[in-house]
């Protein structure tokens, strides 16, 4: 009887200790861990160590040691705190099952928490590219009827030829104006590529993050600066962080404008002359990126342009 | 206080090792242009002399012949461009080739460098496309020091 009473006050002692562990903080657990090695176990080995942080990581060696010597397989969350509190209860299949459940119960929440984290953060970005051949019968006609119909659909001229037109359409509705072109005549060559640049965005924008909180830490250092060498020396520093900000900031806003509006390039080709065309002999190769490599391409980035002086002005 | 400013530094220093973009050095009197969407890297002269880097995936890991093969047959059987002449340079311990073409548009003639670089090996290949254009008369002074520019691609 009075055995039972002492596994009972032992068991509820355990209980409580447990919980107080597991929603202590570091110095909670540290106290804790103090109190139970000197109670109860292995105390030769806890006199030996000098240093706090030391103290705590030789008895949580010592504890793991015990565990495994007893062959007992206890669920571990991790942390000083969770180590002893396993060893602990190995004693009793109870509490075993206890700290079992909680542990797992605990982890399910954990991964069920990260899954909804990373779905709720990470927003997949496309960046939508098109690019048309099409055979047409009045050139000049077609392409005024292409202009009219997309900017009514929010989309914009960003350069003309006497046969070329690339616009900037808004993303959403981007293979819906790929069907209107496809519908102005006879589509000779036809490239819709989708670039996932989710990695590059979350890139660019955790690096931004980075070098902000750097720069913030910088600007608290050089308050606390009072030699004139080691100012300068220091302010230097966050000019150049400066500049790195600014141009990842750069990088993320033409990204966003990509992401947003998409590039559509249409080359009309005159109907009648198509058959004194070498076009049979043309060489078509399955490399999608293989058309956007032209000198047209190159010098007609007049969108560039705008956008580095727009950014030069800010 | 030293101590604080060396951690200052080297951070910074760290901060700094995390960014990495592709670059060249132009020829003399070239500027470069700041993000440059759907290429990763342009410049430009004052008379609008244009040269740009942009790497592709390599998914047919081509080999160089396959490339220049490629491009000479785009730009001359598909374009109708005159071929000028080729040649070799380097970059990043690799070999690369470039063509010049010759373009007539409107009664003005442009002339259209492009320039192979397949780098990596297996399923990591990339192709760095260096390609640099503009008016004739204006760039033909310039040509030699764009293709040397192609050997300083970082």
């Amino acid at each position: 009887m009075k055995k039972l009473l002492f596994l009972t006050i032992v068991g509820l002692t355990a209980s409580l200790t447990f919980g107080c562990g597991m929603m202590a903080d570091k110095p909670a657990m540290v106290s804790y861990d103090r109190g139970y090695v000197n109670d109860s176990y292995e105390s030769e080995n806890y006199e030996t160590s000098a240093g706090w942080d030391d103290d705590v990581e030789m008895r949580r060696g010592l504890i793991a040691q015990d565990i495994g010597r007893n062959g007992e397989m206890v669920p571990t969350i991790g942390g000083a705190g969770s180590v002893s509190e396993s060893k602990k209860y190995s004693k009793s299949k109870n509490a075993n099952d206890m700290v079992a459940n909680k542990a797992s119960k605990e982890l399910v929440e954990q991964s069920e928490k990260a899954h909804f984290v990373s779905g709720e953060e990470i927003q997949q970005k496309l960046i939508y590219t098109g690019s048309f051949s099409v055979s047409v019968y009045d050139v000049e006609l077609k392409k005024r009827e292409l202009l009219a119909q997309i900017q009514k659909m929010g989309g914009y001229l960003q350069s003309e030829t006497n046969t070329e037109l690339e616009i900037r359409v808004p993303a959403e509705k981007f293979f819906e104006i790929v069907k209107i072109i496809e519908k102005i005549g006879r589509v000779l060559n036809r490239y819709v590529v989708t670039k996932d640049v989710t990695e590059q965005f979350y890139d660019i924008q955790k690096r931004l993050e980075v070098k902000k909180e750097g720069l913030a830490t910088l600007r608290e250092i050089l308050k606390k600066l009072t030699k004139i060498e080691d100012v300068i020396l220091l302010q230097r520093e966050i000019r150049g962080l400066i500049e790195d900000i600014e141009t990842l900031e750069g990088k993320m806003r033409v990204m966003q404008s990509l992401i947003k509006h998409s590039l559509i390039s249409i080359t009309f080709v005159l109907e009648q002359e198509l058959s004194k065309s070498t076009y049979s002999n043309k060489v078509r190769l399955p490399i999608p990126w293989l058309a956007q490599h032209s000198l047209e391409n190159l010098l007609g980035i007049r969108q560039q342009q705008y956008q580095y002086q727009n950014q030069y002005r800010k | 206080m030293k101590r604080m400013i060396l951690i200052a530094f080297l951070f910074s220093i760290a901060l700094g090792a995390v960014s990495c973009s592709i670059s060249l050095a132009p020829p003399n009197g070239y500027v470069e242009l700041d993000d440059p969407p759907m290429y990763d890297y342009v410049a430009f002269s004052p008379d609008d002399v244009r040269i740009s880097v942009k790497k592709q995936e390599n998914l047919e890991h081509g080999n160089i012949d396959f490339w220049y093969k490629t491009f000479m047959n785009l730009n001359v059987t598909n374009r109708g461009r005159k071929f000028i002449k080729d040649g070799d340079f380097s970059a990043k311990n690799k070999a690369g080739k470039y063509l010049v073409f010759e373009s007539e548009t409107n009664g003005i003639v442009h002339l259209y460098v492009v320039g192979v670089l397949p780098i990596g090996e297996d399923k990591d290949d990339d192709i760095f496309i260096i390609e640099a254009a503009g008016k004739k008369e204006k760039m033909e002074s310039d040509l030699d020091a764009i293709i040397a520019s192609f050997n300083t691609l970082k």
